[in-house]
């Protein structure tokens, strides 16, 4: 797969890699809705955070922003349309339409947990091995009567190694068509359908194809656990999660 | 008892090619069989009855007395599989993490898993390039990672597909090399190919497929002039009335 995706696995040493993988996927769980209930004060605390732990996990960050350029429309669509629609005092008139004040805070403070939910996220699939999101997810669900774990757990573990190949295919399909000037097309209904088809079908077998490498290797719901031990420095990890998600979510009780 | 033993095998895909008529097939523990055919023969199809990632509509294919259909996961363990594309066959992170794969599946113990990955990496040459990204590696190299990947899981029988392909010379070589190593270390090996050239000195027996059908088999001496009949092309020294040479000159 060329080059370092977005969503991908990037293998390391460091702090975040060496995370307990269960207490990793219970924070990332505790974080997500904190950040979506958070105001900027908990916002600006925990962005403070991100950077100074992770700023030396060794992620390629520059391959990661690329991957993801277009979610920089969902951003911004989100932005314009809670910036002009909340109703407020305009702050900006240009022509028609009116950004009104409260409507800018809204949509900055949207976008801003948006992007933070997101960077989470990537973080923990960065640097979180297929394994060890399964063995987790396994652990997650095993005290849940009816749950079949280990079966689910082949499951997010097939989802995990898919993710990445359909964008690493969206990116092949992308250009094998700028190869012929697809870009000489202005009608976008056009590039969409003659995007979409042809992409869909290479998922499809791509995604067979994966299916019979992993059956090749005996790939089933059982296998070696992952070797898994919570340290003491993991429960400090815990610790320090939990204490930015209430400083995140405390506005929710004390108003 | 026969390694593998195929009693009239037919297989049919969905949309109703029928791509293997009543193959019948028996191949010694130890031995080494090129299987000739040209492109859509039913090579492929063939090879992926011998672990069970097919099931056969007619017919059973079974690996030293045990019926694939009936304990799938020990064939996919007895039968390493070599794909012809080699970016679909490596699944692991990193190279160490590829070879793992399939020891970790088999639920081996974990000192186990790091003996064997320590061996098999020593053994195709990829000892100091355990934590590269497999995608970095080259074409030869992938293939070796490949092979070491089947190796970890101790396979009884090693089926190549088209193993030559997308390789440069010195890629086929050590590729080449490697097998030979397997069949002295008594693995017994299926090779599919349409390129006799490169393997059919070092081979036992020769297995001509068209088709679907098996057309011939024997001795590779005893089929080689018959094979231009089927679509494959005769090694050039024996086209020009000499012996066809070893691939390796040591
Ligand atoms: N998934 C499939 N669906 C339908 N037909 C297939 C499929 N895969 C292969 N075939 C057909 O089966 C026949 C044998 O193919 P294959 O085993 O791949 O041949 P080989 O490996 O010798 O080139 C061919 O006619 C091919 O077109
Ligand atoms: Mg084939």
């Amino acid at each position: 797969m060329a080059g370092a995706l977005a969503f991908c696995f990037q293998p390391g040493e460091s702090a975040l890699h060496r995370f307990d993988p269960r207490l990793k996927t219970v924070s990332l769980l505790l974080l997500s809705p904190s950040i979506m209930a958070s105001l900027p004060a908990g916002l600006a605390v925990f962005s403070f955070a991100l950077v100074a732990f992770t700023g030396r996990a060794g992620l390629d960050w520059k391959a990661a922003v690329y991957n993801l350029r277009y979610f920089g429309f969902l951003l911004a669509a989100v932005f314009l349309s809670r910036a002009i629609f909340t109703p407020g005092k305009p702050v900006l008139v240009l022509g028609p339409v009116a950004f009104t004040d409260l409507g800018v805070f809204s949509g900055a403070l949207f976008c801003w947990r948006l992007i933070l939910v997101t960077t989470t996220g990537l973080i923990y699939a960065a640097t979180t091995h297929s394994r060890e999101i399964r063995a987790a997810v396994e652990w997650l669900l095993s005290p849940v009567p009816w749950i079949p774990e280990k079966r689910v757990g082949v499951m997010v573990g097939l989802v995990v190694r898919l993710i990445p190949m359909i964008l690493d295919q969206a990116g092949k399909t992308i250009s094998a068509q700028k190869a012929r000037c697809v870009e000489c097309r202005k009608n976008p209904y056009y590039r969409l359908t003659h995007f979409a088809l042809p992409m869909l079908r290479q998922i499809i077998k791509r995604a067979d194809q994966l299916a019979l490498a992993l059956a090749a290797r005996c790939y089933n719901e059982s296998g070696t656990p992952p070797a898994m031990i919570i340290r003491p420095v993991d429960w400090w990890g815990a610790g320090a999660v939990l204490v930015l998600c209430l400083i995140m979510i405390r506005a929710v009780f004390i108003p | 008892m026969n390694m593998i033993e195929v009693v009239d095998l037919c297989y049919r895909f969905a949309d109703g090619t029928q791509a293997l008529t009543e193959i019948n097939m028996t191949v010694e523990r130890g031995e080494f069989v090129v299987m000739a055919g040209p492109n859509g023969s039913g090579k492929t199809t063939f090879f992926r009855h011998l672990n069970g990632l097919l099931s056969p509509a007619r017919g059973t294919v079974t690996i030293d007395g045990v019926d694939v259909q009936h304990d799938p996961v020990l064939a996919r363990q007895r039968v390493g599989m070599v794909f012809q594309d080699v970016d679909m066959q490596i699944v692991g992170e990193t190279v160490y993490d590829d070879v793992i794969f399939g020891p970790e599946n088999l639920g081996l113990g974990r000192n186990e898993i790091e003996r064997r990955a320590n061996d098999v990496l020593i053994m195709v040459g990829l000892s100091d390039q355990r934590d590269r990204h497999p995608h970095q590696l080259s074409q030869g190299e992938k293939r070796r990672l490949a092979i070491a990947g089947i190796l970890a899981m101790q396979p009884d029988v090693i089926v190549f597909d088209e193993p030559f392909t997308h390789l440069d010379d010195s890629g086929v070589c050590i590729v080449l090399e490697q097998m030979l190593k397997l069949h002295h270390g008594g693995i017994t090996l299926l090779v599919a190919t349409h390129d006799l050239e490169k393997v059919i000195c070092y081979a036992d027996r020769l297995v001509l497929i068209n088709a679907g059908r098996i057309v011939e088999d024997g001795l590779p001496k005893m089929i080689l002039p018959k094979v231009e009949k089927y679509g494959v092309r005769m090694p050039c020294a024996l086209r020009m009335g000499k012996e066809v040479w070893p691939w390796l000159a040591h």
